[in-house]
């Protein structure tokens, strides 16, 4: 189990930056699935278990909020662990996005060194 | 002694028939006027007679006796004081000799109606004074008859011209205060301590179109929907003893039916014993002010609307900008790792410089509308003053070894390890000003210095400066550095790029912060960018998040 990279959910409806966090986490040691909005992002959280998720606040069909609630709602529910949800975002309305059940925030655009930080943090044995 | 026994009389024959008839009081006359001691006077008067001329005489009033032709018999000392002349040459003459032709016909009318009539009268008579002006009497007279029933007119003139005067200046006042009163915009309106009405200037009328209000006629709050009640109305607060200034009314009348607004003032009426005699209220048409007032509303709130519109836009425009700036900036940062050939590792980087000086206009613009729009808040959270230094060094750490700039900073050791504040804004303005520093500084050194204020309960002011040794800037032109679109340089063939919003930002955000920021300059020496903001202390039981 420790040899095998540890997985998260980037949840993001532009592609670029979808394509673009998936090689970041690969390159810092993870294995990173990404979905384009909310609403696929419950699915698959209720399907993986994921060590962290990062997500974007501004979706269509369903927004980061939205979808954090109802992840949120699924594991009181199945008596699940809770997940890191990390919000990813420009501009970030903190107090909102502690209200709907995020742990964090990483402001875009994500670089790099932020992405190991954030990580480092949430997740110490990973590094 | 004056001799006076012989006035000057005209030699017409009726002249002569009077001087003849006149002749009994004539002697009287002459006793009257006689010196005591007179052996003439005396022997022929009684003690009686001596006292009645002594009256005559020292009376303070003209008086004057006239014989039925209307010669002048007997005047007085008084007489000649106040008419200037002298009873030698004037006893004998009539009132055409001395009065102008039309006063002259008024007394001699009068002598005779009163001889005819037997009655006295009191007139009010015009007569020339001692220097030639005109002076009111109120002249009495009344018909005297001697022993041989010979017809005299007696007279006693009073001097009311000070009264007259003072009625004059009465009237003239009322009629001021009459010709205000009509011919004034603004109604005024006046009752008494029952409210009953007491005046209604015509400005009043107007306004309240008094023919056909009944019922149409209404008083209202500036809501134009609440009616007063009776005892809130300026006039009856004023009958109460209350002063009422500038009340709004929205009145609607026969003659205004969308209505006006009025500004009344009231005033209770008191007389000189302080006593309440009523009240008077005076109305002012302020409809125009109102509707003009209401159009710059309006006006404002559609430009708050356009501008929030604006704001919106911005936000909308920067936030679409910054997702295709994370893609080129994430995708170069990998492409950099990649062991590119060095020609295209350079490439690589500029394109990653490029995308990073957009990024930061597009921060600056995002920034800055959300300050506009009041959508910025503060946060407070945990920070390092420390660490802020260090990051701010690191920020500029490049530009300073290419340039062979030092970088020197001072921490002052008192200041707590961490404190509560917000630290990313915090770390946006000391970015800022570093980086303007490190842009307008060709050598010399840059240092960075912390320092604590005074302390508020829970925490202390927190005292940043950057001081470069840079091109400095014009006393007069420091002012204007932190208003928005403001570069010291504003040409086309500028040295130095930015739009132009980062110290407006820096000092908007610092003011968010209730902080103060400043610089003092001095032009090829450098620049002391200074800024300070409160930061509370973190309780050392309680410092995990």
């Amino acid at each position: 189990m420790s040899d095998k990279p540890k997985m998260i959910l980037v949840v993001e409806d532009d592609e670029t930056l979808r394509l673009l966090a998936t090689k970041q986490l690969a390159k810092l040691g993870f294995e990173g699935h990404a979905v384009s909005d909310g609403s696929e992002a419950v699915e698959k959280a209720a399907e993986v278990d994921y060590s962290l998720i990062l997500m974007d606040i501004q979706m269509p069909r369903m927004d980061g909020i939205e979808a954090t609630s109802a992840i949120r709602q699924l594991e009181s529910s199945k008596n699940n662990q809770r997940v890191p949800i990390i919000a990813m975002t420009a501009n970030p309305d903190r107090q909102r996005c502690l209200d709907a059940g995020m742990d964090d925030f990483i402001f875009k655009p994500v670089m790099l060194g932020q992405l190991r930080e954030l990580l480092d943090r949430w997740l110490p044995a990973a590094s | 002694m004056d001799d006076y026994s012989n006035p000057p009389r005209s030699k017409s024959s009726r002249r002569t028939h009077a001087i003849a008839e006149s002749e009994p009081l004539r002697s009287e006359a002459e006793s009257i006027k006689s010196e005591p001691g007179d052996d003439r006077g005396i022997g022929e008067l009684s003690p009686e007679f001596g006292l009645f001329r002594t009256f005559f005489n020292d009376s303070t009033v003209p008086c004057f006796v006239k014989d039925e032709d209307g010669s002048y018999v007997f005047i007085n000392d008084e007489f000649e004081r106040r008419f200037g002349v002298e009873r030698k040459s004037f006893l004998g003459k009539t009132a055409s000799d001395w009065l102008s032709p039309d006063a002259a016909k008024r007394s001699q009318t009068r002598d005779i109606n009163i001889l005819k009539d037997q009655n006295s009268t009191t007139e009010r008579e015009i007569l020339p004074d001692l220097d030639g002006k005109d002076s009111v009497w109120m002249v009495h007279r009344f018909p005297i008859f001697d022993s041989r029933r010979r017809r005299y007119i007696g007279g006693i003139a009073f001097d009311v011209t000070a009264e007259k005067q003072k009625e004059d200046q009465l009237r003239d006042k009322g009629e001021l205060l009459e010709l205000i009163l009509n011919n004034i915009g603004d109604p005024v309106i006046a009752v008494d301590e029952a409210g009953g009405l007491l005046l209604f200037n015509p400005a009043a009328i107007k306004l309240h179109g008094l023919d056909n209000a009944r019922g149409k006629y209404g008083l209202f709050q500036p809501d134009k929907v609440t009616r007063y009640e009776q005892a809130e109305l300026p006039l009856a607060r004023a009958i109460k003893g209350e002063e009422v200034r500038d009340l709004e009314l929205f009145v609607r009348t026969p003659y205004h039916n969308d209505g006006i607004t009025v500004s009344a003032s009231a005033q209770p009426l008191k007389d000189k014993n302080g006593k309440l005699r009523g009240g008077a209220a005076v109305l002012r048409d302020i409809t125009p002010r109102k509707q003009n007032e209401e159009a710059l509303r309006a006006a404002r709130d559609e430009a708050l609307a356009a501008s929030e519109l604006k704001s919106q836009f911005v936000s909308n425009i920067s936030h679409e900008l910054r997702t295709p700036m994370s893609g080129v900036l994430g995708m170069t940062e990998l492409l950099l790792e990649m062991g590119l050939e060095p020609e295209q590792k350079e490439l690589a980087n500029y394109i990653y410089e490029s995308a990073q000086n957009l990024l930061k206009v597009v921060n600056e613009l995002l920034d800055f509308s959300r300050l506009e729009a009041g959508k910025l808040y503060v946060e407070k959270v945990e920070l390092s003053v420390r660490d802020l230094i260090q990051n701010t060094v690191e920020s500029i750490e490049k530009d300073s070894k290419a340039n062979n700039i030092s970088i020197v900073t001072s921490i002052d050791e008192s200041i707590p390890d961490k404190m509560m504040g917000d630290r990313l804004r915090i770390q946006q303005v000391l970015g800022n000003i570093a980086s303007n520093a490190i842009k307008f500084t060709e050598k010399g050194q840059i240092k960075i210095s912390v320092v604590p204020g005074r302390p508020f309960v829970g925490g202390l002011m927190m005292r940043f400066t950057i001081s470069d040794t840079g091109i400095g800037i014009d006393p007069a032109l420091q002012d204007t550095l932190f208003q928005p679109f403001v570069q010291i340089d504003g040409s086309n063939t500028r040295k130095y790029g930015g739009v132009g919003l980062g110290l407006s930002i820096c000092r908007r955000l610092i003011k968010l912060m209730s902080g103060d920021i400043g610089v003092s300059s001095v032009v090829g020496e450098g620049s002391d960018f200074w800024f300070e903001v409160p930061l509370e202390v973190v309780e050392k039981t309680d410092h995990e998040r």
